[in-house]
């Protein structure tokens, strides 16, 4: 016997809906009550001020010449801060340029008064110390500038030893670039789809061990945006066993197979990827409920 | 109810004609009342939120919007405010009566197969587990949604389904 339980379940509470119209009735009128009480107490205020016309046309009247006398004198001050220092400035700038187109000639008197002649004396003698400087530092200047070449030499030589520990660093990568599985890499790269990120995935790729189980993951390629991977068990199952599954964008992938052993077998266990990487198995429910994977997820230390 | 009736329906609520909400309400409070049910655990709480919900209804009637698909519109708003309600109440009420239910059907998979109603199969569930399945069932929720109503992780909420489910299995529902 089965029976359904979402049809029944629903049939069941619908059957049993009690007649809720008076009360929802009685809900409204409270409802347009409170609100008529608000608009009414709303508008009681503004009612209780209104004044005869006359006084109101008066009142109106003395307000507008208020607000005009305040706007023109606020427009007056405005005008005075704004333009008289403009103007005095303009002023200023006439009269400065008039004064100096008048005393252009004296100017050049300027220069032959004693004062004057006394700062280029001055001035000539600073030059004289300053040429005399720059020869006494001359030499510090070559030193330094020697300095410098030895510090270059220096830093050469340093760049030189970060080369080369670039290039031992080259050739680590190099090895370890040896030590992958370069088909593998090959077939896993091609079979990213194009715009998703290699590292997204990229670690569960390889095997996957668990204390029965050892998975191996053979071909992955895009469905529906999804990545779906074809595993192949190693261990404990038939050899000839594929099962895919979804990797939801690096954070997850869940092992669909219909082996329920295979659900026992990877469930709460840890499994490690070839890489290092550690794996953890927990159930994943779908949305019906009735169908439960082993979901794998990267483990959170 | 069509999407045309619908808004015939909503015009007249807002013309103040209470016998547009009447035709909505008598089309939809089966489905309404079955929603807010599979959230609050007591049919008491599930009558107020449903009468809570037509209520509001007339009062933002002048808001509707009569171009969109009003059946999800109408569970929409009946669900967050049984989720309103939920909130609000879940410290002091709910959380008392799911400390003092026993946790029945323990034994439950062990037990024959029996020709019992489905009310009585739910009572062989934890309160917890009912809950879950009503959420999933009743109110249309997806396991993160109950989650995050539930505020408990998801592996929790499917794990309780799980349960419930194979409890109910027991007694012939699929």
């Amino acid at each position: 016997m089965s029976k359904n339980l979402e049809e029944e379940y629903l049939r069941e509470i619908q059957s049993d809906v009690p007649d809720l119209w008076g009360r929802i009735n009685a809900g409204i009128d409270k409802l347009e009550e409170s609100k008529e009480k608000e608009e009414s107490s709303r508008v009681t205020p503004i009612n209780a001020e209104v004044k005869p016309k006359a006084d109101n046309a008066k009142k109106r009247g003395k307000k507008r010449g208020v607000i005009a006398l305040v706007s023109v004198l606020s427009a007056a001050a405005i005008l005075f801060i704004v333009f008289v220092p403009v103007a005095l400035l303009g002023i200023a700038v006439i009269f400065g340029n008039n004064a100096k187109f008048s005393n252009g000639s004296a100017e050049m008197s300027m220069a032959e008064t004693s004062d004057s002649a006394m700062y280029y004396e001055e001035a000539a003698s600073d030059g004289m110390m300053y040429e005399e400087e720059m020869e006494e530092a001359e030499e510090p200047y070559y030193e330094y500038s020697f300095n410098m070449e030895e510090d270059m030499a220096e830093a050469g030589e340093v760049q030189e030893s970060l080369d080369s520990d670039n290039k031992i660093a080259a050739l680590i990568q190099g090895e370890q670039a040896e030590d992958m599985p370069g088909e593998r890499e090959e077939s896993y790269s091609a079979a990213i789809p194009e715009g998703q990120a290699k590292e997204e995935i990229s670690y569960v790729k390889g095997d996957l061990i668990a204390e029965d189980v050892l998975l191996r993951v053979d071909i992955v390629r895009s469905i529906d945006g999804m990545n779906v991977m074809e595993v192949t068990v190693l261990k404990d199952f038939k050899p000839e066993a594929f099962f895919a599954t979804d990797v939801h964008y690096g954070e997850c992938m869940i092992v669909k197979s219909d082996d329920q052993k295979l659900w026992d077998s990877l469930t709460n266990k840890i499994l490690t990827s070839d890489s290092g990487i550690v794996l953890k198995v927990d159930m994943y429910v779908d949305e019906s409920g009735l169908n439960e994977y082993p979901l794998v997820y990267l483990k959170s230390e | 109810m069509e999407q045309s009736r619908f808004a015939d329906c909503v015009k007249k609520m807002q013309s103040g004609d209470r016998e547009g909400l009447k035709i909505i309400y008598e089309e939809y409070v089966g489905y309404i009342y079955t929603v807010v049910y599979g959230i609050l655990p007591s049919k008491e709480d599930a009558e107020d939120v449903t009468s809570e919900f037509f209520i509001h209804l007339w009062d933002i009637k002048d808001r509707i919007k009569t171009e969109d698909a009003h059946k999800a519109f109408l569970v929409t708003v009946a669900r967050n405010m049984a989720l309103d309600f939920y909130r609000k109440n879940r410290a002091k009420e709910y959380l008392d009566e799911e400390m003092a239910e026993e946790p029945s059907g323990e034994n439950i998979e062990n037990d024959v197969i029996a020709d019992v109603s489905l009310k009585e199969a739910l009572l062989s569930l934890k309160e917890e587990e009912r809950q879950v399945v009503s959420m999933k069932i009743l109110s249309e929720m997806t396991f993160e949604e109950i989650s995050k109503t539930l505020n408990c992780p998801m592996g929790t909420v499917t794990w309780r389904y799980q349960n419930a489910i194979k409890k109910l299995r027991r007694y012939g529902y699929e």
